[in-house]
């Protein structure tokens, strides 16, 4: 198992367009952080830490750059068909499903840690320059991390199972996106159960409560997320079995 | 040949459906160690899709395939035990040479201090920082060969190796396979161009249809086929009569008759006693291109 996620931190290295997908993510919230911070009236900045938009993260920024990594992370291979010789390499088509897993889990993590630690760097830098009154309320501070990497490590997972299941990246990246933009909407609508579509999840699981109307508490939605996730992830097992094109 | 349960590859009732087309029909062979074994068969024979199941990337209808007495993927160490070229477009354009090469050894332990080694042996150590996206297809085929000697293999399954490389390419190609097969290594390659496996070959599988056409040594194959004699004659049907009768095989072929199983003179003497003016009489040495037409019944795919 080590030598495969050796390789697959390495294909994550080597491949400059995956990692600078971090990379953006990190400086569009940092910079998205410094504008709000330097540019906003005062009376439009949070007044706690724990409270700024820029450490809570949702299905439409940073939540959905992790999917579509987690997809690019599995769909790249089949994509350029470099599949075939990851599977020669390790027949063990499961093990390389979850070296790739843990690959974009980690990576997830370190996106959440990145951004938090820079975000937070601005945010104290900016209020002691504009003097501004910020309590910094690091318990609900790291509380927040908390779901948020759990929803953000979800969310590349999801990607990663989808991408499996579906074995075509343009499929993938589009229909997720396409999801998240306005299918989701509709179809939670339709079958009257919105607060059970993933972004909601996703959002619930950042609140640490409900979100929204018919939104599910945290840890129901953090269950129901991990559920979504599964199921993607038996998807992706069963159509492993199949050959390799 | 090796017997079945040690046999490099050794391959029983080998059959792979897709839907309703049959792509690999009960085929069963084995090859050797030390020899280069040519896979030859026309386009869309089911030379690649055999490949595909030797190395576990398709799981056979029925029957199977064993690499050293064992399954692909039940093998210990794959990548030390088979070198793979399947598909040689198989590289992420956007990486470097080298790191392709970086990614496939420590996928299976392999120290980098082998990567500048095979990337020496297959003349790419200029090539090695250039992303794959730039390698022309020959550079690609290179590159391969370099990720399936690796592992310095016991067994290389390679499909179609010398696509896109150059006349030199492919010399300095049959040169390497033949290194590798006379320090003992099994050489498994596959190619739809006869011309390029005859020279090199010591065996070959020729598949046509899914189905095994034969199995031979190269020499066997051509010592096989080098009798035969081309008649030409206006009563056609009447000296096929007479040498059927005598056991020879007669084939109709533009306007001649192609003899096999007897001799120039035998047939003059019969064509002589059966009153059947002949108007030519030849024998012709057969080529192993002729041999492997008259297997595959494909002209237009094997050249």
């Amino acid at each position: 198992m080590t030598a495969t996620v050796h390789a697959e931190l390495r294909k994550l290295l080597y491949t400059r367009s995956l990692w600078l997908l971090l990379v953006a993510g990190v400086a569009i919230s940092t910079a998205a952080t410094a504008v709000l911070m330097f540019a906003f009236k005062a009376a439009d900045i949070p007044t706690t830490l724990s409270g700024h938009g820029s450490l809570r993260f949702g299905p439409t920024n940073v939540g959905l750059l992790l999917v579509l990594f987690g997809i690019r992370v599995f769909a790249d291979e089949t994509h350029h068909h470099t599949i075939g010789s990851t599977f020669v390499a390790t027949p063990d088509r499961l093990r390389v499903l979850a070296a790739k897993a843990l690959v974009a889990a980690t990576s997830a993590f370190a996106l959440c840690a990145a951004i938090y630690a820079l975000v937070i760097a601005v945010t104290v830098a900016a209020a002691s320059a504009r003097d501004l009154s910020m309590t910094m309320d690091l318990a609900a501070t790291i509380a927040l991390f908390g779901r948020v990497v759990l929803a953000m490590t979800l969310s590349s997972l999801l990607g990663v199972g989808l991408a499996a299941a579906v074995r075509n990246r343009a499929i993938a990246l589009v229909g997720v996106v396409v999801w998240l933009a306005l299918a989701e909407n509709i179809v939670g609508t339709l079958l009257r159960i919105p607060g059970l579509m993933p972004a909601s999840l996703m959002r619930a699981v950042v609140a640490g409560g409900a979100s929204g109307a018919g939104a599910l508490d945290a840890p129901l939605a953090a269950l129901a997320l991990v559920a979504v996730v599964a199921a993607s992830f038996a998807a992706a097992v069963v159509v492993l079995r199949d050959d390799v094109a | 040949m090796a017997a079945h349960d040690d046999a490099p590859v050794s391959a029983r009732g080998l059959t792979k459906r897709f839907g309703n087309q049959l792509a690999v029909d009960d085929l069963t062979f084995s090859i050797a160690p030390g020899r280069v074994t040519g896979f030859l068969g026309p386009n869309g024979a089911g030379k690649t899709t055999t490949l595909r199941m030797v190395v576990g990337l398709a799981t056979p209808t029925s029957g199977d395939v064993l690499v050293f007495g064992t399954r692909y993927a039940d093998l210990e160490d794959p990548t030390r035990t088979v070198g793979t070229l399947i598909d040689a477009s198989g590289f992420h354009p956007g990486r470097r040479a080298r790191h392709e090469l970086e990614i496939r050894a420590a996928a299976t332990g392999i120290d980098d201090g082998r990567v500048p080694e095979v990337l020496a042996e297959v003349g790419l150590e200029a090539a090695a920082e250039k992303r794959t996206g730039h390698l022309s297809l020959g550079m690609r085929q290179r590159l391969g060969l370099a990720a399936a000697l690796l592992g310095a293999p016991r067994l290389l399954v390679l499909d179609e190796p010398a696509n896109g490389l150059d006349p030199a390419g492919i010399h300095w190609l049959r040169q390497v396979l033949r290194g590798y097969a006379a320090r003992g290594t099994a050489v498994l390659v596959s190619s739809h161009v006869l011309a390029e496996l005859s020279l090199f070959a010591d065996d070959v599988v020729v598949v046509n249809h899914g189905r095994l056409a034969v199995q031979s040594s190269v020499a066997d194959l051509v010592a096989a086929g080098a009798e035969r004699v081309v008649v030409r004659t206006p009563q056609a049907e009447a000296l096929t009569e007479v040498l059927t009768a005598k056991g020879a095989t007669v084939t109709p072929v533009d306007g001649e008759l192609s003899v096999t199983g007897l001799g120039a003179d035998t047939i003059g003497d019969l064509a002589l006693a059966a009153a059947v003016p002949l108007h030519q009489l030849r024998t012709e040495i057969q080529t192993l291109e002729d041999v492997f037409l008259d297997l595959t019944d494909d002209d237009e795919a094997i050249r």
